[in-house]
């Protein structure tokens, strides 16, 4: 039956060797398609007529933003996983997602945060996606603590994953509220942070920035998801081997 | 004699004996509910802009102050365990304690607030609809308050960790009330918030004793 | 040791129709009483305990008449265990599972204790315990002997 099949895929072994295998194609296909996103980004694509050359933090700005919601949702999907079956590999892979997926929240913030100064004025503006992009940096944050400060590991994982469940069901409840406070504040502000209609030639640097960054992603699941399952087994006879 | 009420009833007998606990929030939430009049700016418009956010602010924090306590002492006698062998349903068991909980440490709280919310220079209807707001509220909070408590059981300093973990889950509740009382008083619409707030509430009367009692169950190994 | 399953009524105990966990009195380390309220408030209290007639009876037999009213956090802590052996065995459950049940008791009190476990193992029960001492009922019929090392 096919479920037996993906639960043998789960086993630590297995999954390191399919991971290690995958990792190095997609961290390079990825910071290729990345590198070749910026050039177009950065030098190719033309100038915003209203902006300058400040929009192109866009470049950055919208993948980070756009990964640290998916690998949100990655986390929490793993830790699903993990809790129903039992699986340790999910576990760790969870565990692995979280660092990076708070370092793209922090991006996100700060390239947001760049991209502010010229468009509003200030560093920083009580708008509906950058608070509700904060509190998705403190629900990375609160997961690694969590994580950080429980000492046994089986434990730890459990607490952990079910509070990144929690964070998944609360997502877009803090989400929908942030934006439901932000429209009675701002009103003005939101219509000129959408960019609705983007030219072509801006948007094909975009596209490719957002696909190299999640294929970076992958690749970065299998790195770090494989560091963590070796730690775990360190005892077990396959590591040894390896 | 039927189990929750049995459970209820010692809940209770025993929070009497630790009202200490209860105190400390009660207290928190006076003081900061009286202190910002006297420390800034107290002609009425100011105060009336403030009452919301200070009102949502102060249950909020009050309600952190005492939460440790929730689950520890039961934790170190045992009594956890016992319940967890009990005939009843340990999730119905836990969404008793929470209740008895609150009873004991928000109730108090929205009694007063009619009190502090008048030193604002609040209505009378407005003083309703302030302790409506905070019924609601601090409804849906014991419950995210009981889930974090439970969590982080066992770990030993664990005050850091509780706040961030609980704020992010906590900030909808906190958004839609100050929303709802700063419409009353403006004399804007407020079922729009109000309907979130019952419905917040709902749903953390579904969802949190059962993650609660996850949680505890992952604590207790 | 630390593979293998469980199974009661022919349901492992980690199944989720399983009830197991009905069947059980536990008496650990912690005594599973609130030190606030008194003995006798935590035995009326007590969610678990089924079988209120035996009460009089086992509050003599382990001679604690005189300190029903305290606190617990005011018992020593021999009859602080005292306490949590009586909801233990009031409970009404058929599986005990005791660690260590007979360490910090006097004398009496352990005959005492090893009378009523005698009359559970009579009426179909089962004791799980670890004990330290090696006292050892006439009843017991299966015997683990963990050495450490």
């Amino acid at each position: 039956m096919n479920l037996k099949k993906i639960y043998k895929y789960g086993s630590p072994p297995n999954f390191y060797r399919f991971a290690m295998k995958l990792e190095p194609w997609c961290l390079s296909l990825g910071l290729f398609l990345t590198a070749i996103g910026s050039i177009g980004g950065l030098f190719i694509a033309p100038k915003d007529y209203q902006m300058g050359d400040a929009f192109r933090i866009i470049y950055f700005h919208v993948p980070s933003a756009y990964l640290s919601m998916s690998a949100y949702a990655a986390m929490g999907i793993a830790s699903i996983i993990g809790i129903v079956w039992r699986s340790n590999v999910a576990f760790a892979v969870a565990k692995s997602i979280a660092p990076f997926g708070a370092l793209m929240t922090a991006v996100a913030l700060i390239t947001g945060m760049l991209w502010g100064k010229p468009m509003w004025g200030t560093a920083w503006v009580w708008d509906a996606r950058l608070t509700s992009e904060f509190i998705l940096l403190l629900l990375y944050f609160g997961y690694i603590a969590l994580h950080a400060t429980i000492k046994e590991q089986k434990r730890a994982d459990r607490a952990a994953s079910l509070l990144a469940i929690l964070g998944i069901v609360n997502l877009p409840i803090i989400h929908y509220s942030v934006v439901w406070w932000n429209t009675l504040h701002q009103a003005s502000t939101i219509s000129k942070l959408d960019s609705p209609s983007i030219v072509g030639e801006m948007l094909w640097p975009l596209l490719l920035m957002i696909i190299g960054y999640m294929i970076f992603f992958i690749g970065v699941i299998c790195r770090g998801g494989s560091a963590e399952v070796l730690m775990r087994e360190k005892r077990s006879n396959w590591v040894k081997e390896v | 004699m039927n189990i929750y009420f049995q459970l209820f009833s010692r809940e209770i007998r025993v929070a009497f004996k630790r009202w200490t606990d209860a105190l400390t929030g009660f207290i928190l939430f006076f003081l900061i509910a009286i202190l910002f009049p006297l420390i800034s700016d107290s002609n009425k418009e100011f105060l009336l802009t403030i009452v919301g956010p200070i009102m949502m602010f102060s249950a909020f924090f009050a309600s952190m102050l005492s939460m440790q306590n929730m689950f520890k002492p039961d934790f170190q006698n045992g009594t956890i365990e016992q319940l967890m062998l009990s005939k009843g349903s340990f999730v119905s068991l836990i969404l008793t304690k929470t209740i008895a909980y609150w009873l004991f440490t928000s109730l108090p709280l929205i009694l007063i607030s009619g009190l502090t919310a008048s030193i604002y220079f609040v209505s009378a209807s407005g003083i309703l609809i302030i302790q409506l707001t905070l019924l609601l509220s601090t409804l849906t909070m014991v419950h995210i308050n009981a889930f974090t408590a439970a969590i982080t059981l066992g770990i030993r300093y664990p005050g850091a960790l509780m706040t961030l973990i609980i704020t992010p889950i906590t900030l909808p509740i906190l958004i839609f009330g100050s929303k709802t009382i700063e419409n009353s008083i403006l004399g804007a619409d407020i079922s729009g918030p109000l309907y979130f707030l019952t419905g917040m509430m709902m749903l953390s009367f579904f969802l949190g004793p059962w993650i609660t009692a996850s949680a505890l169950k992952i604590s207790m190994d | 040791m630390s593979s293998g399953r469980i199974i009661w009524n022919k349901i492992s105990i980690n199944d989720i129709d399983s009830t197991f966990q009905n069947e059980v009195a536990y008496l650990g380390h912690k005594n599973g009483l609130i030190g606030e309220i008194s003995a006798i408030d935590n035995l009326r209290m007590n969610p678990n305990i089924s079988d209120l007639t035996q009460l009089d009876e086992l509050i003599s037999g382990f001679d604690l008449d005189s300190c029903m009213q305290n606190p617990v956090e005011t018992l020593s802590s021999g009859q602080a265990k005292k306490v949590a052996l009586i909801c233990l065995i009031s409970s009404g459950r058929s599986i005990w599972i005791m660690d260590e049940p007979f360490a910090n008791l006097d004398d009496a009190s352990k005959d005492f204790l090893a009378l009523k476990m005698d009359l559970h193992l009579q009426r179909h029960g089962m004791i799980i315990r670890t004990s330290n001492q090696g006292d050892l009922s006439q009843l017991s019929k299966l015997e683990i002997i963990l050495e450490s090392g």
